[in-house]
């Protein structure tokens, strides 16, 4: 039988707290993902874990159960018992051993029994290799140093284990006035914990509605298991200094993509090897949902211009997309509470047919469209919906802005009215602004370098957005 | 007998109750070509605020697989799931089932209003439930009736024994079909039209129990239907078909020297409600002896993708003596502007025999998807065209004794429009 706690957030209080950013989803880009000089999102996981130490008279401390991907540069210790009393005058990261040969050689210097055909050998281990092994035998002057072959001779080899040598640990030498036990608080980063968002979409047909779940899916491969930790999940950047050689085109510093935080309502155990799934809101069960049809006249290029200090300024770029290049996909639509924001990840859906509600079809699996209090679900291509593209735009190097005029038009050559919502990248640079006053219709901010215009076209009808943007460097 | 067992084991913390066992409530099966999808039905005995328990799944399946259909009133607050972080790819993008290997242990946390017991349903797609299907037609001494029966043999590598209350075969690949559901669902929500092929429909399999190793399930009950020799001229098959909506414009495809050769066959009539959903295998045309034995008569397939809306199955037996065709090409019209392709085809069939000879022509519409018969229409000058499929056609005609027959068809293909 297996015991695993979960116990309340608030009730306890963790010993130990992760904070996991999320795995970058793959780069989309229409050119081979060239991110030029884009920040790098960050990864990993900040662990952070209260611990009971014990100091010896010569201040030093062994810890084990650390993350063996842990990066020791970024080892924080603070004592809780004695604050400002206790600090860190030397540090030394042991890796875990794996293979036998790496188990040996941690133990030179512990009294071992080897086992031989001719009896049992018992010393102290002086040397290992793959080959052979020395051990220093007898007592004062009977004291000699004895070479056995590992091949054939050596049967078996006797050792203490308790040491836990051989385990990933952190040996500090400490400097404190106060000897014996400390509470102390260890906060580390470590690679090997990732998580990805995962979202599940069922549609009854019947209903008209939609049952929507929110998941996120931890792995942890750091090697050791984490019990009774509080997550908090990490999506999008956090501010990390763009790479070095890069410093010459970034006369800015990256702008960051906003961060979603998820603290995770519960303690949870957190295996090593193990994937931990957690919901990252309630479900929302038979939610109201909208069809809408969604229209790109061009690709999302944004990727490729990410330096807000260098502009895609080349202007005769996507100046006109004439009609039937552009893509239309019908989507469902579900609100959400308090204009929450999901975080990227794959959304599967199914259908509840209206025939057989008992039986689930898979209808498709997609990244999640989601902005503020906004989650969409693409269902399959549209054919009844085109539209044409057309800009006009202007360079002012002096004052380093972009002015590009855009004028979108869209048909819809079906028989039924649709709700058809225009996509709209603001691709050359990250810094862009687009005067409300400057749109023929209201948009939304659905992204970083996306927006939305959502208009209602009858059966036959033609409609165009029109719009101003500002870029600037 | 197989059974399910789902090992579920309460998980003890202090004074939290004692292990109860579970009774399974029945799984459901869809079976793919390529994948089966399932939903996992699991009762929960809880009798404390939060417990953990473990449930045993298919080898192989993910995390990031999973999902969590129906809570059953429970709140789940975590999912444990072991996995090989050295493993570079899951089972789920291999390409090939994998062979049999230790189901996998789920370990879920669960926390309850009240103690009692719960049912929650997850779901999850596996790779290790892998089938086939194999058809026999047995034929009367007067060769004019012949029964049909079908078996399906599953091969489950998936560590556990699977009791569906309902399943269901689908003789699609997963993303193909579900991309054709979805696209059927989205043109039932804004108006759009429709294909006029439908997706391959489920064949209901009822209750099931899928153990480990084979099981073998009978298709359908033995029945029996009408059948009849003809002549079939079937010069290009199905080697061309571009399944792709937008119609291949390669000015020689198709257009190169076709086979003359008309078989001897058999037609068989298809009962549509009873034949629906059915999946593509091989089939034996057998014909029982006075003594008792069977001799193959011939052999083919059934239920291709191809000939989905079909009236009738064919089974070659040999070469037809005496009568023979060609195929040529008219005209070939590529109008890229108006996304059109117009394309004209003569075939001609020639009788020696001293009597009227019965042929079925089937020709496919390699190009693409979207097309259109301009002519002949429905039943033109005798000749009596009808769809089989999504990129396959039959035109039907009798061939006058000692005497040649000309058929003319065109096909205009269209895309973007």
């Amino acid at each position: 039988m297996l015991a695993l706690a979960t116990t309340d957030v608030a009730a306890g209080g963790a010993q130990t707290t992760i904070t996991v950013w999320a795995t970058p989803p793959p780069p989309v880009s229409a050119y081979g993902g060239a991110t030029y000089g884009n920040a790098p999102q960050a990864s990993g996981a900040m662990i952070t874990e209260r611990r009971e130490i014990d100091v010896a008279k010569n201040g030093e401390v062994r810890i084990t159960g650390i993350a063996s991907t842990m990066d020791p540069a970024t080892v924080q210790l603070r004592s809780l018992t004695d604050p400002g009393g206790l600090s860190v005058s030397e540090q030394r990261f042991m890796p875990g051993a794996n293979t036998p040969d790496e188990i040996l050689a941690r133990h030179i210097g512990d009294q071992v029994t080897i086992v031989t055909a001719k009896g049992d050998v018992t010393g102290t281990l002086r040397s290992v290799d793959p080959q052979a092994l020395v051990l220093e035998v007898g007592a004062a002057d009977q004291r000699r140093l004895q070479v056995m072959r590992r091949d054939g001779y050596v049967q078996d080899i006797r050792m203490p284990a308790g040491k836990a040598v051989d385990k990933p640990s952190l040996v500090w030498r400490l400097a404190t006035k106060k000897t014996g036990k400390h509470t102390v608080e260890l906060t580390y980063r470590a690679d090997g914990l990732t998580w990805s968002a995962d979202y599940l979409a069922i549609y009854n047909e019947a209903q008209k509605t939609i049952d929507f779940s929110a998941w996120a899916t931890l792995k942890n491969a750091t090697g050791t298991s984490f019990d009774g930790a509080e997550l908090t999940l990490v999506s999008g950047g956090m501010p990390v200094a763009p790479t070095p050689g890069l410093q010459v085109y970034a006369h800015n510093p990256p702008r960051p993509m906003p961060a979603t935080r998820f603290t995770v309502p519960t303690l949870v155990h957190v295996g090593t090897g193990e994937s931990v799934q957690v919901e990252l809101m309630p479900p929302r069960v038979a939610a109201k949902t909208r069809t809408v049809v969604t229209y790109e006249a061009i690709q999302d290029l944004s990727a490729n211009n990410q330096m807000t200090g260098y502009l895609g300024n080349d202007c005769s770029m996507l100046t006109q997309t004439p009609a039937g290049q552009g893509r239309a996909e019908v989507a469902l639509e579900i609100d959400l509470p308090a204009g929450k924001q999901l975080p990227d990840g794959r959304v599967r859906v199914f259908k509840r047919p209206a025939k057989s509600p008992d039986r689930l079809e898979m209808l498709g699996e997609d990244q999640l469209r989601s902005s503020a209090g906004l989650a969409r679900v693409k269902l399959a291509s549209h054919g009844e919906l085109i539209g044409e593209r057309k800009t006009t735009c202007n360079a002012d190097e002096r004052a380093r802005t972009l002015t590009e005029k855009v004028e979108v038009k869209v048909e819809n050559k079906g028989k039924q009215p649709i709700e058809a919502v225009v996509r709209e990248f603001m691709w050359r640079t990250p810094l862009w602004r687009v005067d409300p006053a400057d749109e023929s219709i209201r948009s939304v901010r659905a992204g970083p370098q996306v927006n939305e215009y959502r208009l209602t076209l009858p059966a036959g009808a033609k409609k165009s957005v029109t719009y101003t943007v500002v870029y600037s460097w | 007998m197989y059974r399910l067992v789902v090992v579920v084991l309460l998980a003890g913390c202090g004074a939290r109750a004692p292990t109860k066992t579970t009774r399974p409530l029945g799984d459901d099966i869809t079976l793919y070509r390529d994948w089966a999808l399932i939903r996992q039905r699991i009762a929960l005995d809880v009798t404390s605020a939060s417990a953990t328990f473990k449930v045993k799944i298919p080898a192989g399946v993910s995390a990031e697989q999973l999902i969590v259909v129906d809570r059953g009133g429970l709140a789940i607050t975590a999912i444990h799931l072991a996995f090989d972080p050295k493993k570079a790819v899951d089972d789920a993008d291999a390409a090939t089932p994998p062979p049999p290997a230790k189901p996998a242990e789920l370990a879920l946390d669960v926390q309850a209003k009240r103690a009692g017991r719960y049912s929650i349903v997850i779901g999850y797609i596996t790779n290790r439930i892998a089938w086939d299907v194999a058809y026999t037609m047995t034929a009367t001494p007067e060769r004019d009736h012949a029964t049909l029966r079908g078996a399906l043999a599953i091969r489950n590598t998936s560590g556990i024994a699977l009791r569906a209350g309902h399943a269901r075969l689908i003789d699609a690949e997963l993303g193909p079909w579900r991309g054709k559901s979805a696209e059927q669902l989205a043109a039932a929500l804004t108006g759009a039209a429709q294909g006029s092929t439908p997706p391959a429909a489920p064949r209901e399999l009822g209750s099931l129990v899928i153990g480990e190793g084979e099981t073998r399930v009978e298709l359908l009950r033995a029945s029996t239907r009408a059948m009849s020799s003809v002549l079939v001229y079937d010069p290009i098959g199905t080697k061309l078909d571009n399944p792709g909506a937008t119609p291949l414009r390669d000015v020689r495809m198709g257009a190169g020297a076709a086979s003359s050769r008309v078989t001897e066959s058999f037609e068989v009539q298809r009962d549509k409600e009873a034949t629906a959903g059915l999946p593509a295998g091989p089939v034996r045309l057998l014909e029982r002896r006075a003594n008792g034995s069977f001799i193959v008569l011939g052999e083919s397939r059934l239920f291709d993708v191809a000939t989905r809306v079909a009236e009738v199955d064919t089974i070659a037996v040999g070469t037809a003596e005496g009568v023979a065709g060609t195929r040529e090409r008219r005209e070939l019209t590529i109008d890229d502007e108006r996304h059109r392709v117009v394309e004209e085809f003569v075939i001609t069939l020639v009788n020696k025999r001293p009597t009227p000879a019965s042929v079925l022509i089937r020709e496919h519409l390699y190009r693409g998807q979207n097309w259109t018969l301009a002519y002949p229409q429905a039943n033109t000058q005798g000749v009596i065209a009808s769809k089989e499929g999504p990129q396959q056609i039959s035109l039907r005609t009798v061939v006058p004794a000692r005497s040649q027959t000309k058929i003319l068809y065109v096909v205009v293909y269209t895309w973007g429009q």
